[in-house]
């Protein structure tokens, strides 16, 4: 039985050690897309949305009809099966510009490196939703 | 201490199991007389892999490794990649110097014969135009031709940090142009992107390197190939108001002054940074954090990129960074340097069996 514990307690140390970061945060989201001569950065704490194109920055503060939008569609991503696409090999010969995508959701933490003009489908959809509440 | 065994047992299996199952690229390896072990086409950098609490063991255990579509589409290059790397280090190591990666081991092959003269480079230049003020004038090409001999020719390395003027390197190579290879082609295609449309539309000229001068868009102010890519899409590719100087000609075109890096990068160092790729030159930080090298001794190791004008020092993975250096992604204005060790990497590609050997025969 004491071999039992002892397996079971291990197991949990090592399960909890590959764990993310955990956020009391509801949504946090930080996207970064820096290259030579680009930056494009967007940071979403809860309600609290900036982005940052290029040296233009907008911020807002969305509704509450907004931020249930965004949850929605948060919700309807599988980041399970999300992958980060970027190449090494095009960043190794600037053909591609890394962004990466940091997301505490509800106490769990996601973390990507996407190919800044190639983002998966759901991904640009929720980018693009949140530029037009800056609009 | 035997009911102990059972349970750490288990937890050296999860660490074993854990471990990173990278998938290293060690093709020949028939030939082991230079140490090859850090090479990498693909990466298994942490800073690449995704991860997810929700998904731990893709987390921890596995290792993210994202081909890129010209690996996808031409799997001979991995290959070539590391039969190019394999032999700068020949070079480097038979030269006997400790400026770039190449350590000898016992007994092994030949040496790459080294080219010891000034390189010439022939200069192809495809100027791609939706509009007139993209249809940059003769003087502006001819302006980021004097751009790359300064750069490539640079003798002066009292415009650096003390710590660096030691390695600085006068590379010796002259870029050529003659005004009947400037091809000026007018298409309604506005930003052509990073696959390599443009060269598909507009095919490099065999024996030059081939510059595309055109609307990159997304971004991005040029991309380059290393040697040992597709005959087809060798060259580089550089956005039209990032191709010139303004100091050299300052009637050119250069994008909207109000655009927030109009300033940085004006001076014609885009295209040097590329030709260094097109040269086998990696950024100087690797592509990685501190672990991951550039395969060169005499630079420093940085954890990513420099932008702007940085402040001397910075430092980086207990060391100065080399902003300065053309590798890095500092604005055109703050870089001023290749090195001895960049130098030795670029010269390997010309020595014989070298991949750019036919620039020299």
């Amino acid at each position: 039985m004491k071999l039992i514990i002892q397996t079971i307690i291990i197991l949990l140390t090592f399960s909890n050690s590959c764990e993310g970061q955990e956020n009391k945060e509801e949504i946090t989201l930080n996207y970064t897309a820096q290259t030579r001569g680009y930056i494009y950065t967007l940071q979403l704490k809860n309600k609290e949305l900036e982005i940052n194109n290029n040296q233009v920055i907008k911020n807002i503060a969305l509704t509450e009809d907004q931020q249930n939008e965004v949850s929605k569609m948060l919700s309807e991503i599988d980041f399970k099966k999300m992958k980060s696409n970027i190449s090494t090999n095009d960043l190794a010969v600037d053909s591609a510009i890394k962004g990466a995508f940091e997301l505490n959701y509800y106490n769990k933490f996601y973390s990507y490196s996407f190919d800044h003009n190639k983002l998966p489908n759901k991904i640009e959809e929720l980018k693009l939703k949140l530029e037009t509440f800056l609009n | 201490m035997r009911k102990l065994i059972f349970p750490l047992a288990i937890f050296a299996l999860i660490v074993v199991a854990c471990q990173d199952n990278s998938e290293e690229i060690t093709p020949n390896q028939e030939v082991a007389t230079i140490d090859m072990s850090d090479f990498y086409v693909y990466t298994n950098d942490s800073d690449i892999a995704s991860k997810s609490s929700a998904d731990a063991k893709n987390d921890k255990c596995a290792s993210m490794k994202v081909l890129n579509q010209q690996l996808k589409d031409n799997p001979g290059l991995e290959n070539r990649m590391y039969a190019i790397e394999k032999h700068t280090r020949e070079y480097i190591a038979a030269k006997g110097n400790s400026t770039g990666k190449g350590k000898p081991g016992g007994g092994g092959t030949t040496p790459p014969a080294t080219y010891d003269g000034t390189i010439t480079i022939p200069v192809y230049v495809h100027v791609i135009y939706s509009n007139s003020s993209q249809n940059i004038s003769d003087a502006q090409i001819n302006s980021q031709i004097a751009v790359l001999n300064n750069d490539f020719n640079d003798t002066n390395y009292n415009d650096v940090p003390t710590e660096f003027r030691a390695v600085g390197a006068d590379v010796d190579i002259n870029f050529t142009l003659n005004s009947a290879n400037i091809a000026r082609h007018s298409d309604t295609t506005t930003s052509w992107g990073t696959n390599n449309a443009v060269k598909s539309e507009y095919p490099p000229v065999a024996g030059y390197l081939n510059f595309w001068v055109c609307e990159i868009g997304g971004g991005i102010l040029g991309y380059a190939q290393f040697p040992g890519g597709n005959a087809s899409t060798d060259g580089v590719v550089v956005g039209t108001e990032f191709f010139g100087s303004i100091i050299l000609n300052p009637s050119g075109y250069y994008g909207d002054p109000k655009s927030p890096y109009y300033d940085s990068y004006n001076k014609g160092r885009t295209a040097t940074h590329e030709v260094g790729h097109w040269l086998n030159l990696r950024h100087i930080w690797g592509d990685g954090r501190c672990k991951q090298d550039d395969f060169v001794a005499d630079t420093p190791s940085s954890d990513g990129p420099n932008y702007g004008c940085p402040t001397y020092p910075t430092v980086n993975c207990n060391s100065n960074d080399m902003t300065q250096n053309y590798m890095d992604y500092t604005d055109d204005a703050c870089m001023n340097m290749f090195t001895l060790g960049q130098n030795d990497r670029m010269k390997a590609i010309f020595a014989s069996g070298g991949a750019r050997e036919s620039f020299v025969q």
